[in-house]
């Protein structure tokens, strides 16, 4: 018997496979959830990367030993707790990657967006107090070098014109970038919604 | 994406999931890559299914569709399993009447098939399926006399290789 022929015997009677239930198809299909986790992670550390070189690249001002010893503290600090939102991405794009059900991966898909808000809180509230007392300390300093006695109001009153505007193009940033990608992810998480709901009715 | 279509195609995909085993079957040599296949065939079909206008039967188009992904696929990730150990390549084959001969046999004949290249396989895959020469020709847009001439090609290569692995 030729070979091929041998295996057509056989082909329709083989039916030993694994059987995938509707639950598993329909984690398939909403696969996109982990792709988009995924990139949330990728950015978040593109992110931490560029502006620690932003960082380092910055001149360095002529603090004394204790401001010094208190900005390595809040350095610290700060990095700590990037570190703690990167570990948070990637947990979630494992359990994403991997969950097998559909209740899972809606859980873990708030579970995202609930980090990702946090996090772009975060920066921006760091950010902004960053650079508002990086700012208004230099206007200070460079008054108090003057012997300048009247407050540098004005000098004030621009610098925060100017702070309103980076905070501004910080937002524009974040949900140019985050959003995007976390609307996305609450887009499958009501497709998944009315998928349950669907199925009950 | 309207949720009812979702059901739908769900549903539709539970029934005829074998069609996508089975594909994964001549594609791919462990359960790992089959899971993938497959993961990858449900996601193809499910972006194509709104252009899915029932003109033919849902089995027919799913299976055009699963055989295209897994060219393509074999095609961009050079999913090669020519390295595949013969004896590693079984998959449970279960009978009717257990008959270890024919069992060893099957098992080099799978491996021998996946040692083809993608566009033969889906050849194989038609051709176990019984689709006619006039179907081949147009799932794989090639003439139907060269999709003779390939598959009388495969044959030989078949019966080669198992000649060579002192088999069927």
């Amino acid at each position: 018997m030729d070979g091929l022929d041998l295996l057509k015997q056989h082909w329709d009677k083989d039916q030993n496979f694994p059987k995938i239930d509707k639950e598993e198809i329909r984690r398939m299909l909403h696969k996109s959830s982990s792709s988009i986790v995924k990139w949330i992670f990728i950015i978040s550390i593109i992110e931490l990367i560029l502006g620690t070189l932003f960082s380092l690249s910055m001149p360095i001002a002529p603090f004394n030993e204790t401001e010094t010893i208190v900005l390595n503290i809040v350095s610290v600090m700060f990095y700590l707790v990037i570190l703690y939102f990167i570990t948070r991405f990637f947990t979630l794009y494992r359990k994403i990657k991997v969950n097998d059900s559909v209740k899972q991966l809606m859980e873990n898909i708030i579970r995202t967006r609930r980090v990702g808000q946090s996090y772009i809180k975060f920066n921006i509230i760091i950010f902004t107090l960053a650079f508002m007392s990086g700012g208004i300390y230099g206007i200070l300093e460079s008054a108090n070098k003057d012997g300048d006695p009247v407050l540098p109001t004005f000098a004030i009153a621009v610098f925060l014109c100017i702070t309103a505007l980076f905070v501004a193009l910080l937002i524009f940033f974040y949900r140019l970038i985050y959003g995007r990608l976390l609307r996305k992810l609450k887009k499958n998480y009501e497709e998944l919604i009315e998928l349950e709901d669907g199925i009950k009715e | 994406m309207n949720p009812h279509l979702e059901i739908e195609f769900v549903e539709l995909l539970e029934e005829n999931q074998n069609i996508l085993h089975k594909i994964c079957k001549l594609y791919t040599a462990d359960m790992e890559s089959h899971k993938d296949l497959f993961q990858e065939m449900v996601i193809q079909l499910w972006h194509s299914y709104p252009k899915f206008k029932g003109d033919s039967k849902f089995s027919t188009w799913a299976y055009r569709v699963s055989l295209n992904t897994a060219i393509s696929l074999y095609r961009t990730k050079k999913r090669s399993i020519t390295t595949v150990d013969w004896e590693d390549s079984l998959h449970n084959i279960r009978y009717e009447e257990y008959d270890p001969q024919q069992e060893e046999q099957l098992k080099l004949l799978y491996a021998a098939v996946r040692q083809l290249d993608d566009i033969e396989k889906a050849l194989v895959y038609m051709y176990l399926e019984e689709k006619d020469y006039t179907e081949i020709a147009e799932t794989l847009g090639i003439s139907e006399g060269n999709a003779r001439v390939k598959m009388n090609r495969i044959k030989t290569k078949i019966r080669n290789m198992l000649h060579e692995k002192g088999g069927v």
